[in-house]
């Protein structure tokens, strides 16, 4: 909403500075986004009288004026038809700049010297008009500045209104504001009509249809208009608060509802059919060409304003082309009505347009300003276009709104403000809002709202007006301490604390990404998997919900990799989600969130160093990830080879827990990379963070610390090539019992010391017992033991 | 000539001698031999301070001053020329042990916490310490939990403030965290306090101040007497602690619907220190907050009686208060994840 401040203060005396304004306007909830100085670039441009016009001796179409500009005369030549004696004008003197563009100086045309140039509105950024040059009013005084004879000077606020306050879409609701912020009176216009004789109701008959949707209709005929250009000071208002004027009668219906907030319409008397209002709602697949000229097919959800044949307006959003006013008008036929809020919103929600109109009543507009802003308009269509107004306003209002009455508690006011308001005070307050206030019980007060506030229906409605015209910074800030509330911190919440906390120490960067993703590419990664779909995407590539944390880190390493980062280590804890497959079936018909963990890493074991070969990471830099991760969360997986559409086949495996499968594991295949273009291998992970930080232990428990001695054996075992190493471990550790404290794989051997289709194992196996030290025999029956049963179990050779 | 005089000439040529043998020697073993030469328990001038008890007792004072005068001159001579041997020798060694320590060490691979992360816990952090809890929801929400409930009414202006993403039905993407309001009011009585931090989604176009998913951190308080007052010192003591303590706030007048009074907060514009630039639109102050009391309708929605309960509940974006205090200028690049911008936080 922009307000015009000139236009504001015929409404209200303040004294304040624009920046003061706007800053407590902006503190009561009315935000001032952008103050905007208008009309002060017209220096050097006075009010000048045409004293002589005279002939070029050499030019046709060129005249030679002396223009009289108070101190002195000057010749001026001038090009346009419209030059006349003792008209004033708009004179640029020397050394004058024009706001568009151009730079006065001394000039001769065709022999003639010319001191200066009579302008255009157009020339002063002042209308659209470069017929001719601009004609001023006559009682003007010569020599005074064009921006203050004009009464150019002005700021222009710009508000961005809450959609709570519709009565603030006008100069009189944000005057009222001013004057409730200032302490001072708002200033009322009285309406000087001269209606003739005879009768409106005898011209237009008004019918409403669904009363529910429109509870008033009013109208008043106007006959005997000039439709014309209007006057600059209505065009100049408009202009303030960014309309265009169109010509006098819609301009005035403009100028009143900025004015006064409430939208009014005109139509061509003459155009409208059987002069019977009929104000009902649109049937399915009516069609209506609106005066944008869009031909809109209409639905039950919109209502019209017909003349007892078709429709002429979509009530309350735009008029009809055809009974639009236009120069050949000679009576017009003014609506003021009052709107459902909710209907004019569904209808413009259905048309998929907004104008100031439907905003107005989209947000409320007051049922009993309808009469108050129809004469108003009906006073200036008399008063600018000559027309005369016929008696009476054709009013339909079959249940009349009534004003609302709340009950408000003093005590209640300073309870929740933490305030210490006298009862005086409070009802000073909602008085200077114009709200009426009566004493009531227990010290109680009976407060009125008038319909222009539809915003205020209760108590608590009220307790905020009082807030803000109070200050808010005028309430206290008290820091109340915790209180007796004991702050729990959840378990999930630490866990996933000490899992970024260990993969940032191991080197990896977590990444936050868009879960919004492309759901062809998805499909590919993760087909079968239900995706959930938002029916009103921003693009087609952002309208499904990611259902694996994979994508957006293939994404994520694809956009490095182009900028150059080679190697990759990141992580994400986010959410995927999948479609419930019935959802009518299940209770809860939402899809199912799961917070999942993704690693993924790319390019480079290490940093290069300069000590050491570059060499590229493999699956068991991950795995160690992994198992380094559980190992500091105090839990242990185990790998199962499986099967996945993005994972090598012989790389692909499912993280188990137990019998619980947790996540996958595994290398992206070539296709995949190919269509992310990634160049190098890809390792990744993807956990269900829930499954698994649902088994990190919460209570730790001490066990005491062994103080005798361990013994460590070293054995080194021949057994099949296709013998998984983790089978010869495990074997240890249960034969070896409570003795056997670390198992450690030390070497792996494949060549020429062992024979073909053969491997070597090396272990380091240390032995130990809580109570006792071991003897040397223990050690060597236990370690006996320990061979031949990997002999007996594997076919193991001992390696000598 | 006496024995005084003769004393004196002898001590005094000794010093001389021991000063000049001093100077000559050029490492550290010599050194040590004129010093037990001279100094030692045998040396020349100690020995010759010994004979000292055998003088008179009135010459002894004068004399044993000058011994012990010529004595420490010595002591300090050699003791300086001792230091300077062995930074030359210490020089020397080093010479011959090169070792260039200036080459890299072996670091490993660097890693970091998001930014948006970062903020976020520093936020959870603070309200923590003031006593709220954290609750957490769906990103998928119903239109129940995110508009109705919170007084959004079907038909409503109200509900064009967020711009929403439907799924289908009455399913949407949650456009804030107000929603948690509902569902911990829905499992608990008064009183309650807690914060819940999550992703939201706002159905806009994307641009260098607009994404279609956020972080937002929703606090919120029911209990007996909670008032405005109340609110305004959470939020002050907040914005203090997150942004340091001459930080000014501005509490003005707002509407949201769950809300009343509403309020928007701004704080003094932490680039220009509420001089105006191009940050704060050269307005001086920033906002950072959406915050009020909790509107009656909501409490009545989940069985709380608005006569005997009254909260407070505040909103704030992540990523905007992650920009504003790192300085960042595209809410992109946050999910871009550039790892030369990773890199800086």
């Amino acid at each position: 909403m922009k307000v015009s401040v000139r236009w504001l203060k015929e409404f209200v005396d303040f004294d304040l500075s624009v920046e003061e304004l706007a800053s407590r306007l902006t503190d009561a909830g009315l935000e001032v986004e952008t103050i905007t100085p208008v009309g002060r670039d017209l220096g050097k441009v006075v009010v000048g009288e045409i004293r002589k016009v005279s002939k070029h001796p050499q030019a046709d179409k060129l005249s030679v004026c002396e223009v009289a500009i108070g101190s002195e005369n000057l010749q001026i030549v001038c090009g346009a038809s419209n030059v006349a004696e003792k008209a004033k004008v708009p004179v640029a003197l020397i050394g004058a700049k024009l706001p568009v563009g151009i730079q006065i100086n001394k000039n001769n045309l065709r022999g003639v010297d010319s001191y200066g140039m009579i302008c255009s509105e157009k020339e002063l950024d002042l209308g659209e008009d470069e017929e001719g040059i601009m004609i001023l009013d006559a009682d003007l005084k010569v020599g005074e500045s064009i921006s203050s004879a004009l009464k150019l000077e002005d700021y222009i606020l710009d508000i961005d209104l809450t959609p709570n306050r519709s009565d603030c879409l006008s100069i009189m609701g944000v005057a009222r504001e001013v004057a409730a912020l200032c302490g001072s009176r708002l200033r009322k216009r009285e309406v000087g009509l001269r209606e003739s004789e005879e009768m409106a109701q005898n011209r237009v008959q008004v019918e409403i249809l669904d009363p529910q949707a429109c509870p008033r209709y009013a109208a008043r005929v106007i006959e005997d208009v000039k439709i014309a250009e209007s006057p600059f000071w209505l065009k100049r208002k408009l202009q303030s608060a960014g309309m265009r004027p169109i010509n006098n009668v819609v301009d005035i219906t403009n100028l009143v509802m900025l004015e006064l907030g409430h939208p009014l319409h005109a139509f061509d008397y003459k155009l409208f059919g059987q002069k019977n209002v009929v104000v009902r709602r649109a049937q399915d697949g009516e069609k209506f060409v609106t005066l944008d000229e869009v031909e809109r097919t209409l639905s039950r959800e919109v209502l019209l304003i017909t003349d007892g044949t078709k429709p002429v307006a979509i009530a309350g959003i735009m008029g009809g082309l055809e009974s639009e006013v236009d120069p050949d008008t000679r009576t017009v036929l003014l609506e003021s009505a009052y709107f459902d809020p909710k209907v004019i919103r569904r209808g413009r929600i259905f048309l998929g347009i907004t104008t100031e109109s439907s905003q107005r009543f989209e947000r409320g507009a007051d049922p009993n300003g309808v009469v108050k802003a129809i004469d108003r308009a009906a006073e200036l269509l008399q008063n600018l276009t000559f027309g005369k107004v016929l008696k009476g306003v054709v009013d339909s209002y079959p249940s009349s709104i009534h004003p609302v009455q709340i009950t408000l508690r003093p005590k209640r006011v300073n309870k929740l403000l933490s305030t210490d308001l006298q009862p005086q005070q409070i009802r000073s307050i909602l008085r200077s809002l114009e709200l009426s206030v009566e004493g009531g019980k227990n010290h109680d007060l009976e407060v009125e709202i008038p319909t222009f506030r539809p915003d205020l229906t209760r108590e608590i409605d009220l307790v905020e007006e009082i807030a803000r015209i109070y200050g808010y910074d005028n309430i206290k800030t008290t820091l109340r301490a915790g209180g007796d509330l004991v702050t729990e911190i959840h378990w999930e919440d630490e866990v996933s604390q000490k899992i970024k906390e260990f993969l940032v120490g191991r080197g990896f960067f977590e990444v936050i990404t868009n879960n919004l993703v492309d759901p062809a590419m998805l499909t590919k990664l993760n087909p079968d998997v239900p995706q959930v779909s938002i029916s009103n995407p921003l693009s087609q590539d952002l309208s499904v919900l990611s259902t694996t944390l994979a994508y957006n880190l293939l994404s994520v390493v694809s956009r490095n990799k182009n900028r150059l980062e080679r190697n990759l280590r990141i992580f994400e804890l986010g959410k995927v989600f999948f479609a419930k497959r019935n959802p009518q079936g299940s209770r809860d018909r939402l899809p199912e969130e799961r917070l999942h963990l993704g690693i993924a890493i790319s390019g480079n074991r290490e940093p290069r160093y300069w000590e050491t070969e570059e060499r590229e990471t493999d699956l068991f830099d991950l795995k160690g990830i992994l198992e380094g991760l559980f190992d500091h969360l105090l839990l242990s997986f185990e790998l199962n080879p499986c099967r996945n559409a993005f994972l090598k086949e012989d790389r692909c495996f499912h993280i188990r827990m137990g019998e619980e499968k947790v996540g996958l594991l595994g290398e992206i295949t070539g296709e995949i990379l190919d269509v992310f273009e990634i160049k190098d291998k890809v390792f990744w992970t993807e956990l269900d963070f829930e499954k698994f930080s649902a088994r990190v232990p919460q209570r730790k428990r001490f066990s005491s610390l062994s103080k005798f001695p361990p013994v460590v054996r070293d054995i080194a075992v021949v057994v099949d090539e296709t013998l998984l190493s983790k089978m010869v471990g495990d074997k240890i550790e249960e034969v070896g019992g409570g003795m056997v404290v670390e198992v450690t794989l030390f070497d792996v051997y494949k060549g020429k010391q062992v024979p073909a289709g053969k491997k070597s194992l090396a272990y380091s196996i240390r032995y130990r017992l809580k109570e006792k030290t071991l003897t040397e025999e223990e050690v060597d029956q236990i370690h006996r033991k320990v061979i031949s049963e990997l002999e007996r179990s594997f076919g193991a050779t001992l390696r000598r | 000539m006496s024995s005084a005089t003769k004393f004196q000439q002898s001590l005094e040529k000794a010093q001389k001698e021991a000063l000049l043998k001093i100077e000559q020697t050029g490492e550290l073993e010599g050194l040590e031999q004129v010093r037990v030469k001279y100094l030692g328990r045998k040396g020349i001038i100690t020995t010759l301070l010994k004979s000292l008890k055998d003088f008179p007792e009135k010459e002894r004072p004068a004399l044993g001053k000058l011994s012990n005068q010529l004595k420490s001159q010595v002591e300090e001579v050699l003791l300086n020329r001792r230091r300077e041997l062995e930074e030359l020798e210490f020089a020397q060694r080093r010479e011959k042990q090169f070792f260039d320590y200036t080459l890299p060490g072996r670091k490993g691979w660097e890693g970091r916490v998001h930014p948006l992360t970062q903020i976020n816990e520093k936020i959870i952090e603070i309200f923590y310490g003031m006593g709220f809890e954290v609750a957490k929801g769906p990103d998928v929400e119903t239109d129940y939990y995110n508009f109705s409930a919170l007084n959004f009414p079907l038909d409503h202006p109200a509900r064009d403030m967020q711009d929403t993403f439907y799924i289908k039905d009455d399913l949407l993407l949650r456009t804030h965290t107000s929603p948690v309001q509902i569902r911990v009011f829905e499992k608990r009585k008064p009183p309650v306090r807690i914060i819940a931090p999550g992703r939201c989604y706002r159905n806009e176009a994307i641009n260098a101040r607009s994404f279609c998913t956020f972080y937002q951190v929703e606090g919120f308080y029911v209990d007996k007497d909670v008032t405005f007052a109340d609110l305004k010192g959470v939020l002050s003591a907040f914005v203090w602690e997150l942004f340091g303590k001459d930080v000014a706030l501005r509490f003005r007048a707002s509407f949201f619907p769950f809300t009343e009074p509403s309020a928007e907060v701004d704080i003094s514009c932490v680039i220009c220190g509420g001089k105006g630039c191009g940050v704060c639109k050269h307005r001086g102050w920033l906002e950072i907050l959406g915050a009020g009391m909790i509107d009656p309708e909501v409490l009545k929605v989940v069985g709380y009686d608005p006569e005997i309960y009254s909260g407070y509940a505040f909103g704030m974006g992540v990523d905007r208060i992650a920009m504003l205090k790192y300085r960042i200028d595209d809410i992109r690049l946050f999910y871009e994840n550039d790892l030369r911008f990773l890199r800086q936080f």
